[in-house]
């Protein structure tokens, strides 16, 4: 057993690094806990980004990287909505996006990657499906009007708004059981 | 005064090893083939037995050997490594040699050394036992000052000077390719790079320093076939480097688009990487309770690759301003940098979650918004503006204009609620900024 492994071992077991195990996040809008971590999640409809912002502020503790392809996200009004900055990290990536998502997902470092779905190759996802599970990251991609037909991707939501701050949510597609049910 | 001397059976480079070992004791001195620290005002940091095993540690990292003794003084203890004696008496009479010049480089004292070994072999004095027993005068009437110097310094009479070692103020590491190894190949490059960033980073962890700036040149022959023979490369990272690993991979994102922008035409002579800024930063043992530290190393160094590969100003955490414009309303700080807190809860309406970098006219007409040619019915026209209104004090046709503008928040059927705004009361030309979803 190498040093590393052997701290990663007693870490363990002093409880202060979490098992590799396949959890769901708890969500605004929904009853029960269906996000998974370590997953590909597609979000569609007119509130997804209200939604995704929403999200991370119930997730405090997780580190996020947002992936953009021109700066369009106001992070003033990131704030507003009860999300602290500090815990996001913003990229502008004007070039090829894979590289750059496959790096900030494989750190380890962050627990929420949030990118816009422009991916078509099958591959790609399934290249993100690998790493965001091994990893335990969840990737949220930002989908058009249609949903994706790629098989790796775990979850997808159609978000829009029903009321006052409240959300319309319907899954179109679940993969994963809910263990918390 | 207590010395370590670490002597060196084999010919090396003793400067780049005094460097590491300034991280045990500040006073370092150099002679020829060995190496002398003087550890006793530092006996409260560590004992001799610690001493012995942190050098054994270093001279494993160096992949060195060396024979090392701690004595009373820089001629014994260099006798005493060089012999592998506990005593010194036990010595043959040419250790006398050493002992008159430790550093190795007075050579004239040394071959007076060695006439005055022979004459006393030829009495039949052969061991430093013997030759402490004759007495003084006797001595400085045969065999005059030279015999007095080694007798004075046998009996610790008299101490050898300490020449202090410095490093060198700029770190700087060359390799020469005479037989033409690389010919456009990253690769063997980086393999190349990654020696000397090791002996570089060995040589910053021992004066507790890390890479802020630094500066890499390649080589390559001069012909009419490469136009460009000299490659530079500076980089200035976003957080201070300290380990190879991923210091090379920062430099690898930007010569590997080099190099395939301007592929390599000529064979590469030589490869040079210069520190050109450093700044404190000490490598702190691990924790074993939590990997925050890891994390923290391998957020930096993502940063850092993703800062090469996609330009710094584009990885960014954000900051909150007190400018009302939404655009304005917030900047970017690099990502170690600590945010200014700010709390507008409360203080300003709901922003949109997405703002147009470049606002887009729309027509508003007949209870509907035409935005780019596709209408949506409008539900819900906020009641009150928000007015946004300043620099009017810069109003001047030398400076820039002033800005006001009404905003309003608009529900749409069928589509996010978005914001738009007008320049001047009662305008008929909104503009759309941003949106709600």
């Amino acid at each position: 057993m190498s040093v590393a492994e052997k701290l990663n071992s007693l870490r363990l077991i002093l409880g202060e690094q979490k098992s590799f195990r396949k959890d769901y996040l708890s969500a605004p809008g929904l009853l029960e806990n269906i996000v998974p971590q370590g997953a590909l999640v597609e979000l569609l409809g007119s509130y997804k980004t209200e939604w995704a912002v929403q999200f991370i502020a119930g997730h405090p503790e997780m580190k996020v990287f947002w992936a953009e392809k021109d700066q369009s996200v106001l992070p003033t009004a990131l704030h507003q909505r009860g999300v602290s900055l500090s815990q996001i990290t913003f990229a502008t990536l004007s070039k090829d996006l894979v590289p750059a998502l496959r790096r900030a997902i494989q750190s380890q470092v962050y627990g929420i990657v949030l990118a816009p779905n422009i991916f078509e190759e099958i591959k790609i996802f399934q290249a993100f499906q690998l790493f965001t599970e091994k990893s335990n990251a969840t990737l949220f991609l930002f989908g058009g009007e249609k949903p994706s037909t790629a098989w790796p991707i775990s979850l997808q939501l159609e978000i829009h708004k029903s009321g006052f701050n409240e959300f319309q949510i319907e899954i179109l597609k679940q993969k994963h059981g809910n263990h918390n049910r | 005064m207590k010395v370590a001397c670490l002597y060196f059976t084999e010919k090396i480079s003793l400067r780049p090893v005094a460097e590491v070992f300034l991280r045990l004791s500040p006073q370092i001195s150099l002679g020829r083939s060995a190496l002398f620290i003087e550890i006793e005002k530092c006996r409260r940091l560590y004992s001799e037995k610690g001493f012995l095993a942190r050098c054994q540690v270093l001279l494993g990292r160096l992949q060195l050997s060396a024979q090392i003794a701690i004595a009373g003084d820089i001629a014994e203890a260099f006798v005493m490594a060089k012999h592998q004696c506990s005593a010194i008496d036990l010595l043959p009479l040419i250790a006398l040699v050493d002992l008159a010049d430790p550093f190795e480089k007075d050579l004239l004292l040394q071959e007076n050394v060695l006439k005055m070994i022979q004459s006393f072999k030829n009495l039949g004095v052969h061991s430093i036992e013997q030759f402490r027993l004759i007495p003084l005068p006797e001595l400085v009437s045969r065999f005059g000052a030279i015999s007095v110097l080694c007798m004075q310094k046998l009996r610790h009479e008299v101490a050898t000077p300490w020449t202090f070692f410095r490093p060198e103020e700029i770190i700087f590491e060359k390799d020469y390719f005479p037989f033409f190894e690389f010919y456009g190949e990253l690769e063997p490059l980086l393999f190349k790079l990654k020696e000397q960033l090791d002996r570089i980073f060995q040589r910053l962890w021992a004066r507790q320093l890390r890479i802020q700036k630094m500066h890499v040149r390649i080589f390559c022959e001069t012909n009419s076939v490469n136009p460009h023979p000299f490659r530079h490369f500076d980089f200035e990272f976003v957080s201070p480097q300290s380990t190879t690993k991923a210091t090379l991979n920062i430099l690898k994102e930007r010569l590997s688009q080099d190099f395939q922008k301007n592929p390599v035409r000529t064979p590469i002579e030589a490869l040079e990487t210069k520190i050109l800024i450093t700044v404190p930063g000490n490598v702190a043992q691990k924790n074993l309770l939590h990997n925050h530290e890891e994390q923290n190393e391998q957020l930096q160094a993502l940063l850092a690759q993703l800062g090469e590969a996609h330009g710094i100003s584009n990885i960014f955490h954000a900051e909150l301003t007190e400018d009302r414009r939404p655009e304005k309303s917030w900047r970017k700080i690099r990502p170690h940098e600590v945010e200014k807190k700010l709390d507008l809860h409360g203080k300003i309406p709901l922003r949109p979650t997405r703002l147009l970098s470049v606002p887009i006219k729309v027509l508003v007409r007949d209870a509907h918004l035409y935005i780019q040619g596709r209408k949506f019915k409008i539900v819900l026209w906020s009641p009150f503006p928000e007015r946004i209104c300043g620099d009017w004090f810069e109003d001047t046709s030398l400076v820039k204009k002033s800005y006001a503008r009404n905003y309003f928040q608009v529900e749409l059927e069928r589509a996010p609620a978005v914001s738009l705004y007008q320049e001047q009361d009662q305008s008929p030309e909104f503009y759309l900024h941003g949106y709600y979803g």
